[in-house]
């Protein structure tokens, strides 16, 4: 049996979920390359 | 019975079964990429560890070592012992993982990794070194193992259509997690410190929580697909390319293939030129450029390099899913062998423009290196036992990380004890990285697919299946 993922019958509640779950992962890296270039910086002062 | 059925033990752990993990319609497969990165952003703080380590020496003096506090020598031991537990976590758990399923995986890692501070909460604590090589070294380095190889054929299996990016978005998050854990250790350790306490006894606990709840986030919201699922649209090419099996091989017919060990001296090559360089790249730059990189701008220097490591992981295993993944690694050792063969040059020049972009490049082939490789193996031996095979693979990272720094710190010494000047005691290094390449080079040209004989039969991968 061959199942086929259909976008369209993806429901508002996973939408939420995925959007929550990307933010998660989002901010702590952005932060994180963030302060990194501010460090890097240094370099071309 | 069967080993599935004593994969899915129920009771109070049930939810942890592979059974348990599959998911159900409506379920979108972009869940598992950020599930993924849950774990790796989470273990990859071990790049950043050598941040106590300064501040681990002064436990008992607080604003100098005092004659009983830990030595830098005793505490490097911390890191070394992390990743020989990372290499043989990752290479005899990968059966056992494929077993049971990401969900459990990520979950025993998730313990082991968050109880492995806490235990080196308690070794600060007591002053008991051997309970920080315990907790940090072999907890932590377990769980790191463990975490690393626990969501690849995960990914693999969503993403058939492009597991180069896949995997890559995963891998890239290990190498993003040294620059979250930086300056959160920082952080922590300031707002923990007193006139009495280093304040690292509470980092640990504090990062050991975060680290254990953003673990078992990542084990609760994965998902496998249900069995032989494809993505909308998405037809697996009836003519399979040349380097692509649609066939299996099993993780124990995969090491008596001269493909595996090709593979091996692939990773292991690419990573010792890039390790070797990394640990270094703080005293090489100031070396190589004296007054012109100061402490603080060669300190940038290596979180740039961090975040091209970073970017080179996305960057480049995305590509290979256009380019093939044994084109990539060309371009890797080609394009790798000039830029290490030219960085004397740049020094000579005096340009410390071309050296940092130079090695922005040089990393992100490092880092790219790490994150196309599960692709590279899901190619040759099929995507059944990637994540074993995977795991076994990883053993060429324990031995890069060795080799690495060993080599240029030996031949750097070798260099200045022989009256070579600091500015040019790196030349001779770089040259010897650029032939380490060539040899990665030579090894890859070699790759071809892997021989019928090894292939699994239906009957093999319809047994496997039901196991």
């Amino acid at each position: 049996m061959t199942e086929t993922a259909q976008p369209n019958q993806i429901s508002g509640a996973t939408k939420v979920k995925l959007v929550l779950a990307w933010i998660m992962v989002s901010v702590p890296l952005v932060w994180g390359v963030l302060n990194t270039l501010e460090k890097a910086s240094q370099l071309f002062r | 019975m069967s080993t599935a059925a004593r994969a899915d033990s129920g009771g109070l752990f049930g939810w942890l079964d592979r059974s348990h993990t599959v998911a159900k319609p409506g379920f979108s497969r972009w869940m598992v990429p950020p599930a993924a990165l849950c774990v790796h952003l989470c273990i990859g703080q071990v790049y950043a560890f050598s941040v106590f380590n300064l501040p681990m020496t002064k436990l008992i003096g607080i604003t100098e070592s005092a004659p009983d506090d830990w030595k830098l020598t005793e505490l490097g031991w911390i890191f070394s012992i992390a990743i020989v537990c990372l290499g043989l976590a990752a290479a005899f758990t990968g059966t056992w993982l494929d077993r049971v399923g990401p969900r459990r995986a990520m979950f025993t890692a998730a313990l082991l990794f968050g109880g492995g501070f806490l235990v080196s909460a308690l070794g600060v604590h007591l002053h008991q070194l051997w309970l920080i090589y315990l907790g940090y070294g072999v907890l932590g380095g377990c769980g790191l193992g463990l975490g690393y190889i626990s969501p690849v054929k995960t990914l693999i299996t969503w993403f058939p259509d492009r597991p180069g990016m896949a995997t890559g978005m995963a891998i890239m998050g290990f190498g993003g997690g040294a620059m979250i854990a930086s300056p959160l250790s920082v952080l922590l350790m300031d707002y923990f410190s007193s006139p009495t306490d280093v304040g690292v006894a509470g980092t640990f606990v504090t990062m050991g929580l975060i680290y254990l709840v953003f673990m078992m986030i990542g084990a609760i919201i994965v998902r496998v697909p249900p069995h032989g699922w494809l993505p909308e649209g998405y037809t697996p090419p009836a003519q399979p390319k040349k380097m692509v099996t649609a066939n299996h091989v099993h993780v124990d017919e995969a090491l008596k293939t001269p493909q595996f060990y090709l593979l091996w001296g692939v990773l292991c090559l690419n990573v010792t030129a890039g390790i070797g360089v990394l640990g270094q790249a703080s005293a090489m730059s100031q070396e190589m450029f004296p007054g012109k990189i100061t402490a603080a701008a060669a300190a940038g220097f290596v979180g740039l390099l961090s975040l091209f490591n970073m970017i080179g992981r996305f960057f480049w295993a995305s590509t290979s899913d256009y380019i093939g993944r044994r084109n990539t690694y060309m371009i890797f050792f080609a394009l790798g062998m000039a830029l290490y063969a030219a960085v004397p040059w740049t020094g000579h020049t005096g340009s410390v423009v071309l050296f940092v972009l130079f090695y922005c490049v040089i990393m992100t082939m490092y880092g790219g290196g790490f994150a196309t490789i599960p692709a590279y193996l899901r190619d040759v031996f099929g995507v059944r036992y990637v994540g074993a095979i995977h795991g076994r693979l990883l053993t060429a990272w324990s031995t890069a990380g060795v080799l690495g720094p060993v080599l240029v710190n030996y031949i750097r010494e070798y260099q200045i004890n022989h009256g070579v000047p600091k500015a040019d005691a790196y030349s001779v290094t770089m040259y010897i990285m650029a032939g380490l390449l060539l040899v990665g080079f030579l090894l890859n040209w070699l790759m071809t697919p892997v021989d019928d004989k090894h292939y699994m039969t239906e009957e093999e991968l319809k047994a496997s299946m039901e196991n």
